[in-house]
């Protein structure tokens, strides 16, 4: 027999009481206290170093047993009837089980970053209907035009031009829908991004800096993005890491769940920067024989700006990138 | 017979002076009086139970006798383990210590299980890890030699983790969408918040127990409204000054709403005591705020001077300190002053607690909790959560403990109160 607290599940009450298990039956004896419970409606609960084991009725009642030479009676008792100690309680009592996962929630993590989620942001980006793909592509367009852009300074012709310059090279079986816009931005200088949708904005600034050839490397570069739908896998992925960056520093600090995202997420952004420029270089290599003019835009792009290394950078160092895109020409 | 039943009717220890006999005997007259006056009146009684015990307790040679009568503290089943088991005893005759026994070791493992197995199941083994988590922080909680426990089941928390997930979905999802919709989304999120509190206060009430008897909670969700909607925003109108207030109001809604089975725990701090208990805080934020003004008003007035470069060069660090001191100081700061008024000025019948938590000790441990986390990528994680529960264990005595074993369950709700048991039925991972 077992020394336990017995409760009864309608008033606070305690009653010291004794346990005995057989003929698949826990019973209960005490002062004014004699219950035969059907095992079955018996939950045993895990044993725990310090707490008491708390057996729960199915009625509400439960049993509390604290000290440990009792629990361990107890235990033998249990271990006689036909109820089996779940596994995940004998992994959590050995040590060796805990190196394992620990090894095995780094390795998984590691795996998850690194081809895990970005292959279920490649899937989920395919599986967004065009539609939809279409209306983001214009609201955000929207967006960055009362935020950040100003109109275009260039001619009308001057826009014509480049429009037919890229038509020519950009328009071919297997190449995406785009439409060209011009915009102007000071705070953004010398840039071009595209849009989910096949929107590519060049800005002023880019084009007074390339000549034609650079241009339409750049042009090629953004239609990488396009391809590879990049805008809508980095929103997904910045998504997921944003929600379990939370879940694992959400109680430390803000700031550590914002920026363990920054950097795991600028991994990914370079990742998309790369996919682009060797989709870029090989366009060029078929149509021109030379990717020299992609290697050149990248050369008058990179302005001299502070180091900000190679973890926070959303783009790779420049000459990383011309050397990928070397590696890719024959 | 409860062992010294008149002094943990009284509420005082069994050394307790005359005087302090007449104190107590007075304060829980008024506590009568002043239930009697909200028309909730206590059980007539223990009214009788009290006048008993002052018509013996006040009396010396009567006294003498009722003591000569009990036995020796320590011989009773019930309480002997407890006060072998004082370890950090600072309890005195009448109270009990709230003990934590759950060791690191032991929680490192649980945890360590919990996350692999979360991780092979791409998070679905979330909620059956938070089940085996709230059950050994409550089932290694103990008081007065029973432990608290957890009935949460898996189900409904991932129901409501799912329902808090596609929430943040909808919202990222919304800023891409337009500003028509972010502002929605905005909108629905403010006015949703209360009760997605409110559900995950009720859940965590009711899925926790003593003795075998649940919490309840009560709470509605206008007043939630009220607590956010209205005290939230006046701590920013107010520069922080009503802060005090806020405080009370959160504590008060979520102490003067909560039973333990059918008994309804009061909480009689008032904003007052807030204000007594941050005014070292609220000094140095007063001084900082006027300091602030002062130097942009020096600013202003004399132009070019070394003064004002120096403020425009320093602006930056200078706010972001203002930050780390909010983080540091006054957090940690009101989190105790909050936890000790809200202890210290709750009960439940005549079952009272005494919370001795200090700043500099939670400051310690909670800013070398943090350090450790980030040091070890968030694998200290664990033991930090098993710091905090010895420290909050450690601080918190409860008084008369005994009187809770009189507590009745709540009778079982109505079927028709379908909307409330839909809403039991999800876990919303929020607190205060």
């Amino acid at each position: 027999m077992i020394d336990a607290f017995y409760y009864d599940g309608r008033s606070a009450h305690r009653h010291p009481v004794r346990l005995g298990i057989d003929s698949g039956q826990l019973h209960i004896l005490g002062a004014g206290v004699a219950r035969h419970v059907p095992l079955r409606e018996v939950d045993f609960g895990e044993p725990l170093a310090g707490a008491p084991r708390c057996i729960e009725l199915a009625d509400g009642g439960r049993c509390e047993v604290g000290d440990s030479a009792q629990q361990a009676a107890l235990a033998r008792l249990i271990a006689d009837t036909d109820a089996h100690e779940s596994p995940v309680v004998r992994i959590q009592k050995s040590w060796r089980a805990a190196l394992v996962a620990f090894v095995l929630v780094v390795a998984g993590s590691a795996a998850a970053y690194l081809w895990g989620l970005p292959e279920v942001a490649r899937l989920a980006a395919q599986m967004i209907p065009p539609t939809a793909v279409q209306k983001i592509s214009a609201t955000a367009l929207a967006q960055l035009d009362r935020q950040h852009f100003s109109p275009s300074r260039l001619s009308g012709a001057r826009q014509q031009q480049l429009r037919d310059n890229a038509s020519t090279f950009l328009t071919g079986p297997g190449l995406p829908n785009w439409r060209l816009h011009f915009r102007s931005s000071r705070a953004l200088g010398s840039n071009a991004l595209a849009l989910p949708g096949g929107d590519i904005i060049v800005l002023d600034e880019l084009v007074t800096q390339l000549d034609e050839g650079e241009i339409n490397a750049v042009l090629a570069h953004e239609l990488g993005h396009v391809e590879h739908r990049h805008g809508l896998r980095l929103l997904l992925q910045k998504a997921s890491l944003a929600i379990v960056m939370a879940a694992w520093f959400g109680d430390v600090s803000a700031a550590a769940v914002g920026i363990s995202g920054v950097l795991l997420s600028s991994g990914y952004s370079r990742a998309a920067e790369l996919e682009a420029d060797a989709y870029a270089a090989r366009l060029l290599l078929r149509c021109c024989q030379s990717a020299e003019a992609l290697i050149s835009s990248l050369d008058q792009l990179e302005r001299p700006t502070r180091k900000t290394g190679d973890l926070l950078a959303s783009h790779p160092d420049t000459r990383q990138r011309i050397a990928a895109i070397r590696a890719l020409s024959p | 017979m409860e062992i010294n039943a008149h002094y943990s009717t009284l509420g005082v220890n069994v050394d307790a002076s005359p005087q302090q006999i007449g104190t107590a005997y007075a304060a829980q007259l008024a506590a009568f009086r002043k239930r009697l006056a909200i028309a909730d009146p206590l059980p007539i009684e223990r009214l009788d139970a009290l006048r008993e015990a002052y018509r013996i307790l006040s009396c010396p040679l009567q006294r003498r006798a009722y003591d000569a009568q009990q036995a020796p503290p320590g011989a009773a089943p019930g309480s002997a383990e407890t006060r072998a088991d004082g370890a950090f005893g600072a309890a005195s005759a009448g109270e009990a210590a709230v003990e934590f026994h759950g060791s690191g070791a032991e929680y490192f493992r649980i945890w360590l299980v919990n996350i692999a197995l979360t991780l092979l199941t791409i998070g679905f083994y979330s909620a059956w890890a938070k089940v085996r988590r709230e059950r050994y922080f409550h089932r290694n909680m103990m008081v007065d030699g029973s432990s608290f426990d957890y009935h949460g089941t898996p189900r409904a928390i991932l129901l409501g983790r799912l329902v808090v997930l596609a929430f943040f979905l909808l919202a990222s999802l919304a800023e891409y969408v337009g500003p028509g919709a972010s502002l929605a989304v905005s909108v629905f999120g403010l006015v949703a918040f209360p009760w997605l509190l409110l559900t995950s206060i009720r859940f965590r009430a009711r899925n926790t127990s003593y003795r075998g008897i649940r919490f309840a909670f009560s709470g509605s969700y206008l007043k939630a409204l009220v607590l956010f909607l209205v005290h939230g925003p006046l701590i920013l109108l107010t520069l922080g000054f009503s802060f005090p207030i806020f405080l009370q109001r959160q504590k008060a809604f979520i102490a003067n709403h909560l039973s333990y089975g059918s008994a309804p725990l009061r909480f009689n701090a008032r904003a007052g005591d807030f204000y007594r208990g941050l005014a070292a805080a609220l000094t140095l934020w007063a001084l900082l705020l006027a300091g602030a003004v002062g130097l942009v008003l020096r600013l202003f007035s004399g132009p070019g001077s070394a003064l004002g470069l120096a403020l425009i060069l320093f602006a930056l660090p200078l706010l972001g300190l203002l930050f780390v001191l909010l983080q540091l100081v006054f957090l940690p700061y009101s989190r105790v002053v909050g936890s000790n008024l809200l202890w210290n000025h709750m009960q439940v019948g005549i079952t009272r607690f005494r919370s001795t938590q200090r700043v500099r000790a939670y400051l310690a441990i909670a800013l070398s909790n943090w350090l450790l986390i980030l040091l070890t990528l968030g694998f200290f994680w664990p033991l930090a959560q098993i710091r905090l529960a010895q420290f909050r264990a450690r601080n918190l005595f409860v008084v008369a403990p005994q009187a809770l074993a009189e507590v009745a369950a709540k009778p079982r709700e109505k079927a028709s109160a379908l909307g409330s048991e839909a809403m039991a039925a999800l876990d919303l991972d929020i607190a205060l």
